[in-house]
């Protein structure tokens, strides 16, 4: 858990009632690593994860679609201590065949982020935002769809498993990353974001990546790798070897466990308990230092309100 | 394989050794001759040319083949004869699956029949039908996800 934010507080404040579900799961939060030596002793820090806004969704499954972004904004704003930065893992707008929509909800959604108080924000294109157009529209509003960054002694890397067509990353896409790690220690923490999961969740729901075990085959030799998803909007915690697999709520609508019934449904909102299953992640990242040589991310699931 | 046994997740794949070859073969295709313009569509970023183990002789009517991995298609034969389909669903480029009797789309549902034609939207266009041809007479098949043939096209 981070202890450098008063969760009650800021829930508190905003009204919602709610408290923080800590899913720092035992043999989740094991040790990540070490890190390699020679580097720079590095500093503890946290990171919020938003996933799946599809802004621009209009539907029974959530009847506030245009006010959960800005709740969960003001929520991340009322954290006690501000994240060193903000990742969001794809589907940050709803789908639409009009090119022109497309641009809009997307300028929209920027708009609504620039509310951050956080200023460094990620973003990663989810099926929704690409699938229509290979990811040109997001790439004139956001920028590259994959790339990488360093931070506290972490790098991370944002995959991009959603414009090429055919649910994959694609060739190209596999060969840089390859270059990427090539020149990486294997001791070297790793947080992966991507939209879709990389392994084999349930492909039948779209629920996978075709070529995302070859990802994972070139992320197999670093000690110490944890991918964090979206797509499939609900929590949901996987080991494949070595490397943890964890998906984050999602900001619009919650959708059934995997396989739990015959189509793919979202959750019904139930007017009782507004907003169940929506919510948003806050990670905090150590990568070790002598006096703590085990690197870990452990992470609090923050409901937007009381499951 | 008898005809009509494909089901999701039991469609063999060629082998890694198999596929290796054939792509050293493609490129030695590549090499001396220049690739056939794309008809219709645009092909994906990444389609190249993929040779399968198959040969006219070894894919019988009703048989379905999953390269989906290697080259975003499927091999199918009917009694007119082996053709090629996309994997890629027309609606938003998902990879459709095969569901014993036709293509479903994981994404939005779309449905396909055999020959790739909607069935259930939101799709409205069907899939592309893809060149399909022997390397040598009685040889394996290569099929070309950049080339689009007429739906009627058999090999």
């Amino acid at each position: 858990m981070c202890a450098s934010m008063d969760r009650k507080a800021f829930l508190t404040l905003l009204g919602l009632g709610g408290v923080a579900v800590a899913s720092r799961l035992s043999g989740f939060a094991a040790p990540l690593g070490v890190l390699a030596p020679g580097k720079p002793a590095p500093s503890d820090f946290h990171f919020v994860q938003l996933s799946d806004t599809h802004w621009g969704y209009h539907g029974p499954a959530n009847p506030d679609a245009a006010g959960t972004l800005p709740r969960a904004i003001e929520a991340v704003n009322g954290l006690a201590h501000p994240p060193d930065f903000i990742v969001f893992t794809g589907d940050l707008t709803h789908d639409t065949d009009d090119p022109k929509e497309r641009r809009a909800r997307m300028a929209r959604f920027k708009e609504l982020v620039a509310g951050l108080a956080v200023k460094r924000r990620y973003f990663l294109p989810g099926e929704h935002d690409a699938g229509a157009d290979q990811g040109e529209a997001f790439r004139e509003l956001f920028g590259p769809t994959h790339y990488t960054f360093d931070h506290g002694g972490f790098h991370f890397i944002a995959l991009d498993n959603v414009s090429a067509p055919g649910s994959k990353l694609g060739a190209a896409q596999l060969s840089w990353l390859a270059e990427d790690l090539a020149r990486l220690d294997h001791g070297q923490p790793l947080v992966v974001f991507a939209h879709r999961p990389l392994f084999d969740l349930y492909p039948d729901w779209d629920w996978a990546t075709l070529d995302g075990a070859d990802a994972l085959a070139l992320l197999q030799p670093f000690r110490y790798v944890t991918v964090f998803y979206g797509h499939i909007h609900q929590q949901h915690h996987v080991m494949t070897g070595h490397i943890a697999h964890h998906a984050a709520a999602s900001l619009i609508f919650p959708l059934p466990a995997p396989g739990s019934q015959p189509k793919r449904a979202p959750v019904p909102w139930d007017p009782a308990a507004p907003y169940r299953g929506l919510g948003l992640r806050d990670l905090d990242a150590r990568a070790g230092s002598k006096a703590r040589p085990a690197a870990e991310v452990p992470f609090t699931d923050l409901p937007l309100v009381q499951p | 394989m008898s005809p009509g046994d494909a089901r999701p997740g039991a469609l063999p794949g060629p082998d890694r050794r198999t596929f290796v070859q054939g792509l050293l073969g493609v490129l030695a295709a590549l090499a001396v001759s220049p690739r056939a313009a794309a008809a219709g569509d645009p092909p994906p970023p990444d389609a190249a040319p993929i040779l399968t183990p198959e040969t006219r002789a070894s894919l019988a009517a009703g048989q379905v083949r999953d390269y989906r991995k290697q080259g975003d298609l499927f091999l199918l034969a009917d009694a007119g004869g082996i053709y090629a389909l996309t994997s890629i669903c027309t609606h938003r480029g998902c990879s459709v699956r095969w569901s014993g009797e036709g293509f479903t789309c994981p994404c939005h549902g779309s449905e396909y029949d055999r020959l790739g034609a909607v069935t259930h939207g939101p799709a409205r266009l069907p899939l592309r039908h893809l060149a399909v041809q022997e390397v040598e007479p009685g040889g394996p098949l290569r099929v070309d996800p950049a080339v689009t043939v007429p739906p009627g096209t058999r090999l």
